[in-house]
């Protein structure tokens, strides 16, 4: 039985650091849409190596960094509306119709969002750690004939694959990439700044993994909508002024609130674990909505799984450190994840598991069945799938989520009244 | 003639039925292979019966309790099959990531479904990439020391190029068969092509080379009234076997089907692996071939949608008809491309919507209809 009224004020402790994000974010955007404006190229990318570009002062659009800032400026809608009248299919990745739906409108020389756009990029970098985001560029290049620079970065199924994939994807950058992007901007490529970069991230890396190990404190001093917006800073503002010192005044905030035990959720009563990309749209709508259970997401694999093991990262082994850190990791295998996921249940102390699972995006989808099957059978932890969408409101119904969240903490409640009746006798 | 198309229709009608029957007939070990690129002749040198995973024609039931229901009708029909049992006659899979959904079903196959031999490799889709061929190369031969490792017997060099004989045959004769149909059409319905193409892959290619040697005479022979119909060309599925009730469907509305680019068709059957070079790089370049185009693979130089209007301008074509794999990520992001492309031509084109839960099929005689009447049938 629900012990909690849903109506009830959500009580959420908010951080100060968390705050820092949105200039730098913003600013990162503005860069990207004026750079064409300034004489600068700017550039693509779908999956993760931004860093090659970015690193040399090249404005680089990340495409699930410009989906979910679409859907947090609330203009998603704009984009998609534009999309469908563009041909494009509902079922698609709503992160590619978002962009389809920009440049829809950039064709047809209609009205943009105002500061949330972004110019057809110089070039694209792909790679196929989601094929989906693959296929996008490729459309790129058919419709507005924008080179591309193609990466294969085949999924690791297990750790004999790792050792096989990586020297393959550090040969393609060696031997693909750094020449095309010579080649495309007409300039020697500046291993040395990769390498300041990959610095940078290295340390703000380990101070982010920090981050993530105090979230294992009871309560947890932050949320998994803080661990989600600080993401960026390892992500696409990699290397970036300003990212270390934001993921250092992070963990202080949370070491101060261990020290004093403040709970970023008041009272903390469920700790659960999140899957699939966060739902950027809903970032304020879901944390309150779990904060009137006293629910706090503590893990999550994205976007815990980025950068987990950044001290393998080394500079002087530039490109061989990119292929690894994404050749590996991340998670987005079930085979590879539910060893992660049951390690967490235990280290985290998780008493549920909170799956989304979009019709839209694929990357985490599958499995997701037989992974709270199998987490639930080992540690008698339940977990619910409920149907939405990282930016695309026609996916998510509230009420559906309302009516699982409400199954799952009953699950919970009964699961610690059934152990505390069995201690009790 | 009809005798002869009976006996590949035979073996598609019941697929289940016909693979089973061909592993004890034969003594052979059966290996389910993934569509669209493991090469099979890797599987056959091996002196197993490799088939190609199939959809069944069976409602999903139990498999949705290990897959989701936005999954294609394949992912799902593939589970559903495995978790019931159904696929109890095959002893072993290979898998690789055709698409995002294809990716992890090695983890939920191998979570629910006894199987002695499960092998997941790689095949790139990356094709331009001149760091793709040495990998390819690499996968394929740990695929070969796999199969080797499980039948505990070797894949020779001299073996494995018997099998690309055996299999360049078949390419050769099956490409036949489309020139005849583009010389004669109406030659053969597109049920009775598509049932020739898939049984190519449930049998073993020396048994399916002979019953096209029965039915190549018959078919070079056979005269041909004047073609009546509006000459279509079709598309799509990407790795699914085109339902045959659509494509019977289609041809009774009034259209004469002239030409098509699937995976069960000349995707198949396109481009000889060389008879002349190490064999293991002949597969490996075979799967870099760039041509036809696949959704899958990256080709920065070519549109389908270009493809597709050749296809029909040399087929002297008044339409296409366009079969969507509902749920299917490389068509989903192609598709669009595909039709931008088509409009401009002013190729009039029908896109069909294909579920493994059938569409309304009346629905789609209407549909059907109304295209022929617009393109100018009667």
């Amino acid at each position: 039985m629900m012990t909690v009224n849903q109506n009830e004020a959500a009580k959420i402790n908010r951080l100060e650091t968390t705050k820092l994000i949105g200039p730098m974010v913003d600013k990162h955007w503005e860069d990207l849409r004026l750079a064409k404006s300034r004489g600068q190229q700017n550039v693509w990318v779908a999956g993760t190596f931004y860093l090659l570009t970015s690193s040399q002062d090249i404005p680089t659009h990340f495409m699930a960094g410009f989906a979910s800032y679409a859907a947090g400026r609330r203009v998603g809608h704009i984009y998609f509306k534009a999309a469908e009248e563009d041909y494009q299919l509902q079922d698609s990745c709503s992160y590619h119709r978002c962009h389809m739906g920009m440049l829809g409108l950039i064709r047809k020389g209609l009205p943009l969002p105002e500061n949330t756009w972004i110019p057809l990029p110089d070039f694209t970098i792909l790679s196929r750690i989601c094929k989906e985001q693959a296929h996008y560029l490729e459309s790129l290049d058919r419709q507005f004939g924008v080179p591309m620079i193609a990466l294969d970065v085949p999924r690791p199924y297990s750790s004999e694959h790792i050792e096989r994939n990586v020297p393959y994807v550090e040969e393609q950058l060696r031997e693909v990439a750094i020449p095309s992007i010579e080649k495309l901007t007409g300039k020697p490529y500046n291993m040395d700044k990769l390498k300041e970069a990959l610095v940078l991230l290295k340390k703000t890396a380990l101070v982010r993994n920090d981050c993530i190990d105090l979230m294992k404190n009871v309560p947890a001093p932050g949320t998994i909508f803080d661990m989600c917006v600080s993401l960026a800073p390892i992500m696409y503002l990699a290397g970036k002024p300003g990212t270390l010192e934001y993921h250092e005044s992070l963990k202080a905030e949370l070491e101060d609130r261990v020290a004093k035990g403040i709970a970023a959720i008041p009272g903390e009563k469920y700790r659960l674990y999140w899957d699939h990309i966060m739902m950027w749209g809903w970032l304020g709508q879901l944390s309150r909505k779990l904060a009137s259970y006293r629910a706090n997401i503590v893990a999550a694999r994205y976007p815990y799984g980025m950068h987990e093991h950044a001290e393998r990262i080394d500079p002087d082994r530039p490109l061989w450190s990119i292929a690894d850190q994404w050749a590996g990791g991340v998670y987005d295998l079930p085979e590879m994840a539910l060893p992660v996921i049951s390690k967490w249940t235990e280290e985290y102390r998780l008493d549920g598991l909170l799956m989304l699972s979009s019709p839209t995006c694929r990357l985490f989808n599958g499995g997701q069945l037989d992974i709270v099957d199998e987490i639930n059978r080992k540690y008698g932890v339940p977990g619910i799938i409920f149907e939405g969408d990282m930016v695309d409101p026609h996916f998510y119904s509230e009420a559906q989520l309302d009516t699982r969240l409400q199954a799952l903490f009953e699950l919970i409640d009964g699961s610690r009244y059934e152990k505390s009746a069995s201690i009790r006798s | 003639m009809e005798t002869k198309l009976q006996k590949f229709l035979d073996i598609t009608t019941d697929p289940y039925s016909s693979v089973r029957g061909a592993k004890d007939r034969l003594g052979r070990k059966v290996i389910g292979l993934f569509p669209m690129y493991i090469p099979e002749e890797i599987v056959h040198a091996a002196g197993l019966l490799p088939v190609q995973m199939w959809e069944s024609n069976e409602s999903i039931t139990w498999g949705l309790s290990h897959v989701l229901s936005f999954n294609c009708a394949l992912v799902k029909s593939v589970v559903d099959d495995g978790v019931k049992k159904k696929l109890d006659f095959i002893d072993g899979m290979i898998l690789y990531d055709t698409c995002m959904q294809a990716r992890t079903l090695p983890f939920i196959l191998k979570r629910n479904i006894d199987i002695p031999y499960l092998e997941i490799i790689h095949i790139t889709d990356e094709v331009t990439n001149p760091c793709s061929r040495n990998f390819q190369i690499l996968n394929l031969n740990i695929l070969k020391e796999s199969l080797e490792k499980f039948t505990g017997g070797k894949v020779t060099s001299e073996s494995l190029k018997e099998s690309i004989k055996t299999y360049n045959k078949n390419r050769r004769m099956l490409r036949r068969i489309y020139e005849l149909r583009r010389e004669k059409p109406g030659l053969l319905k597109a049920s009775e092509l598509a049932s020739i193409v898939w049984s190519s892959m449930l049998m073993l290619k020396e048994e399916h080379n002979e019953l096209l040697e029965e039915l190549l005479p018959v078919l070079e022979k056979k005269q041909m009234d004047p073609e009546e119909g509006v000459r279509v060309v079709l598309s799509g599925t990407n790795c699914m076997v085109p339902k045959i009730d659509i494509l019977v469907i289609l041809e009774d509305q009034g259209m004469l089907i002239v030409e098509d680019d699937f995976f069960v068709g000349p995707r198949y059957f396109a481009n000889d692996a060389k008879e002349d070079v190490e064999p293991i790089e002949a597969l490996a370049d075979r799967i870099l071939t760039r041509r036809p185009i696949c959704p899958t693979k990256v080709d920065s130089e070519v549109n389908w949608g270009n493809q597709i209007i050749d296809m029909a301008r040399k087929n002297d074509a008044q339409g296409v008809v366009f079969l969507l794999v509902k749920y299917c990520p490389p068509l989903l992001v192609y598709y669009p491309d595909v039709k931008r492309v088509i409009d401009k031509a002013d190729l009039p084109e029908l896109m069909v919507e294909l579920d493994h839960e059938q569409i309304s099929l009346e629905s789609l005689k209407t549909r059907a209809q109304a295209f022929v009447e617009s393109i100018g049938g009667k």
